[in-house]
């Protein structure tokens, strides 16, 4: 695959974590170790701690992927999805070439694009993987 | 999974959330490697995904915690000494108590309870089957101890005629609905995480507006497109104004109110019962009700499960006498009944300001199909007129009656209702000659409580944990257990209830037993992922040692595969009428086999109607006049106290998303999502004044217990609310647990009058008829689901309490 690619849907996302959860588990990783977490929008005081003064409050979350995320090299070379992707419970994330504009995250990007979702990556300095695209409305 | 992985299929340990997603279970050299979603055949497909828990579930069986052997207490009860024991010694010590018990006091001293409703594949789980075989061949007494859910049941039966029917619901229909009240419940990303938050979402793409009534801040208000916050325990306030809005405002769908509902039929001024043919003619029929015609003005007739008018014209505003007797119509009487609820007056109540009140009627009959999302959200001491007042707008509006519209109840199974053969596995002798006894939850848990000679010695703890989870834990440690001479629990690990009992022997986890799993329209044969580890042993090997025991061996002499075998031999139409027959060996190849029910979606508003005697919505209930509920009616919830005055705050004991109540609250990966520790969450307006900071201990105390706790200010909390985590085990505080703040559910003191006249009720409506043979129909409601129709409410919310700083933290 020329540009393995995966596309999170924010709109989708519910922070349920059962992505970070099928990677640990996956590939065995100690209690303290996870590959791909699950950020908060929010008052930045914790997990599903929202932004804002009671009632006037906000919170959306979005799937991070650290370094150390191997975008499930071994799985996808058999043509299967990575763990993350295959699990997630609200279809909000999309794998595939992006170099193919017929691959399913090509797709995804173009119809997103045309119902004017913003498309975007978290920036260089973050030091994630730079393989995954976002999209939000 | 790539082609050389070995998989079967699992039940989700964490069926309570009703979604009933299922695993593929992932097996290399005999363990268990990972768990992922699993996939139906045709047409129903991908319906079902897989949560964190699903995910999380494949390390259950390595867990630390995980029992493996029997143990005998040997400490105080409660202590947690165990040592362990073979099976042989457990069952012979067991057995010889249980006889001793038996011929001393009869065999009705002996509980067992059935608390199946977070069981894996519960209904169809030979767990609760072969527990009610011996319930019904030793004559023991059978109870659902922690009940829950009785507002749901009380509102479904009474209004709507059936809760099993009902209750159902598959979440793909939300493919037609333009608009979704979500109501009291959390199923966005939490409590219903896979097939219905993918399903709601796709909704709101495709332009559905989702609205959120709640208490809290949490996953769903931050998906929906309104929150609308509201003070706990006064959903009904709202929903009361919504209808008196949908009426004087003429919102109400005229057709399905005049047909579906009993609307136009008069009622009787000095009895409260519906008019009827007898009343008013010699020799009259007592099964037609009486409505009046407009045109010509005159009383006439219609049978009760006929919804065709033909050429009347009801007049659903009649006032008159007939015959001397003074009659108002079942809709002029709602009318009247909620003449005072104006969006002002809720607003006091209720603190939803009076034209949000107002645009969410709108909105909701104007962007029809509109669905009304429900799932046992509103445990308060009124939630029985909750349901029934949201029920309501549900039929007034006419939605009821529309693909897309609806009422989600509790959306369980997500397909047609199906069961296995329940009356060949659990009654050996047939319906008619079962033993043991099904008393009301509070007729028992009173017995238990009262000080004098107890009627009951033992207890089967077969599923269900309720020193950890039920509200008043001391009300199980220190007046029903002492009772006791003999308690037994059957676990895959060591709870807090399994801390005080005599006897804790190890179960199989799901991963380590064949059974059936009755899931979305298909039956899916549940393999052994693993040999069953340590000594734990499946349920009927575990029935048949203990029968043994009490001379019972002859109806627990079965397989596993033997047991399920019966169950597929069920009459009911959805699995008899398969073909090729459903067989075992036929699963074993295919694995999944689809029931034989129609490709539609189940929709039992259309399909089914309404089981009440008028086979309509009964909005007016002639049998609860006697109580004075024959509508819908504000009641104040418990926490509406003059306590308030020293326990200002309501304590909200809520589920953390990744966990399933009690269950998965031992796993790491989970626990570190949900903060490691149980913690209170406080708004900061209740914090300042009470001198709290972030991080500090501080003591959380009513009039019934106190706990101490670490404290996070949060946003996501209203004022005059704290909220703490469900489920964690009391040794995880530093002092109590907030079980011990909760009214006891299943006591007198969440009954009223109208609790005990429903019980009346239901078991007049659901016994057979004389000489009329018991019907599977009827079966959950008389034999074997008695014990449900508690009469109590559920207040799992409907708490109050102080907090008060100890020392600072950090």
């Amino acid at each position: 695959m020329a540009k393995p690619t995966i596309l999170i849907n924010l709109n989708r996302c519910t922070g349920c974590w059962t992505c970070s959860m099928a990677c640990k588990v996956a590939y065995k990783l100690p209690e303290d170790k996870w590959w791909q977490y699950v950020r908060t929008i929010g008052s930045r005081a914790g997990i599903d701690e929202p932004a804002g003064e009671w009632p006037n409050v906000r919170m959306s979350w979005m799937p991070v992927y650290t370094s150390d995320c191997i975008l499930c090299g071994k799985r996808t070379k058999e043509g299967l999805e990575p763990f993350c992707t295959y699990n997630c419970p609200t279809k909000a994330m999309t794998y595939g070439d992006l170099d193919d504009p017929k691959s399913d995250v090509s797709m995804s990007m173009k119809k997103l694009r045309e119902k004017s979702y913003r498309i975007f990556q978290l920036p260089v300095w973050e030091g994630t993987r730079p393989e995954i695209y976002y999209s939000e409305k | 999974m790539n082609k050389e992985e070995k998989f079967v299929y699992t039940a989700c340990m964490g069926t309570g959330c009703h979604e009933r997603c299922f695993l593929k279970t992932i097996v290399e050299d005999g363990k268990i490697v990972r768990t992922e979603r699993a996939e139906l055949g045709s047409p129903e497909g991908a319906r079902y995904g897989i949560c964190q828990k699903g995910i999380e579930y494949a390390k259950f069986p390595y867990l630390p915690t995980r029992l493996l052997h029997p143990l005998k207490r040997v400490g105080k009860r409660g202590e947690g000494k165990f040592q362990e024991i073979s099976w042989d010694q457990a069952m012979q010590e067991i057995g010889a108590k249980l006889r001793d018990i038996r011929d001393k006091y009869g065999p009705e001293a002996v509980i067992v309870n059935t608390f199946e409703c977070g069981y894996p594949a519960q209904w169809s789980a030979l767990h609760l089957d072969l527990a009610l075989r011996f319930v019904n061949t030793f004559g023991a007494t059978c109870s659902e101890m922690e009940t829950i859910d009785s507002g749901y049941f009380f509102a479904t039966q009474v209004d709507l005629g059936s809760s099993w029917h009902h209750g159902n619901y598959d979440p793909r229909a939300l493919a037609d609905s333009k608009h979704i009240i979500i109501w009291g419940s959390n199923p966005m990303g939490a409590t219903r995480a896979v097939a219905t938050t993918r399903n709601m979402l796709d909704a709101q793409e495709r332009g559905a507006k989702i609205v959120d009534i709640g208490l809290v801040y949490d996953s769903t208000a931050a998906k929906a497109d309104q929150f609308v916050p509201i003070r706990g325990g006064t959903d009904v306030a709202l929903a009361l104004a919504m209808n008196r809005l949908l009426i004087e405002e003429d919102l109400y769908d005229r057709d399905y109110v005049t047909n579906y509902t009993v609307a136009p039929f008069l009622v009787r001024e000095d009895t409260g019962q519906f008019l009827r043919e007898s009343n008013i003619k010699a020799g009259g029929d007592p099964g037609k009700y009486i409505f009046w015609n407009k045109l010509p003005a005159e009383a006439r007739t219609i049978a009760a499960h006929t919804h065709d008018f033909r050429d009347s014209v009801p007049d659903l505003m009649a006032s008159l006498s007939i015959n001397g007797i003074p009659c108002k119509t079942a809709f002029l009487k709602l009318r009247k009944h909620l003449a005072k609820w104006t969006p002002e007056y809720q607003e006091a109540l209720t603190g939803v300001p009076a034209e949000t009140a107002q645009q969410l009627i709108h909105e909701y009959v104007t962007n029809k199909p509109s669905v009304i999302w429900l799932n046992l959200g509103l445990r308060y001491y009124n939630a029985r007129e909750a349901h029934r007042a949201i029920q309501l707008l549900s039929a007034l509006s006419g939605n009821l009656g529309l693909k897309g519209g609806k009422l989600a109840l509790i959306a369980l199974g997500g397909g047609w209702p199906a069961h296995t053969d329940k009356v060949g596995i659990r009654c050996p002798d047939g319906i008619e000659n079962v033993k043991g006894a099904r008393p009301a939850v509070t007729d028992l848990i009173e017995s238990l409580k009262a000080p004098d000679e107890p009627k009951y010695r033992a207890l089967l703890n077969m599923v269900g944990n309720p020193v950890q989870a039920a509200p008043g834990r001391k009300m199980w440690t220190d007046a029903i257990f002492p009772k006791l001479d003999l308690i037994v629990n059957y676990e895959v690990r060591v709870t807090d209830t399994a801390l005080f009992c005599d006897y804790v022997l190890p179960d199989t986890t799901s991963f380590e037993r064949t059974d059936l799993l009755l899931q979305c329209n298909w039956v899916v044969l549940q393999e052994k992922a693993i040999e069953p580890m340590g000594e734990v042993k499946p349920p009927a090997d575990f029935w048949r040692s203990l029968a043994k025991q009490v001379g019972l061996e002859h109806y627990f002499d079965k397989t596993t595969e033997e047991w399920l075998e019966i169950c597929l031999q069920s009459q009911d139409p959805a699995i008899a009428g398969v073909n090729p027959p459903l067989t075992l060996e036929r699963l074993k190849k295919e694995k999944m086999v689809r029931l034989n029910v129609p490709t539609e979606l189940y929709d039992p508003f259309v399909s089914l109607g309404f089981l009440t005697p008028s086979g309509r919505f009964e909005f007016y209930s002639e049998d609860m006049v006697k109580a004075n509920e024959a509508m819908a009616n504000w009641v104040p919830p418990l926490i509406h106290t003059p306590k308030r005055k020293e326990y200002p705050l309501q304590l909200l004991v809520s589920r953390h998303r990744v966990f399933m109540q009690t269950q998965f609250t031992d796993f790491p990966d989970l626990r570190a999502i949900a903060g490691n520790e149980p913690w209170m969450q406080i708004n900061p307006a209740d914090s300042v004044v009470r001198g709290i900071n972030d991080g500090d201990l501080v003591e959380v105390l009513n009039d019934r217990g106190q706990l101490k706790v670490k404290v996070r200010l949060s946003q996501a909390i209203p004022p005059g609310v704290v909220q703490m985590w469900f489920g964690y085990r009391a040794s995880e505080y530093l002092e109590g647990s907030p079980t011990l703040l909760q009214v006891p559910t299943g006591t007198a003191e969440t009954l009223d009058d109208a609790g005990r006249e429903w019980l009346d009720v239901v078991k007049k409506r659901w016994a057979p008829l004389p000489g009329e043979a018991p019907s599977l129909d009827r079966w959950p409601y008389t034999i074997n689901g008695q014990w449900k129709i508690a009469g109590n409410w559920d207040v799992i919310w409907d708490n109050y309490c102080e907090v008060r700083k100890v020392s600072g933290g950090k």
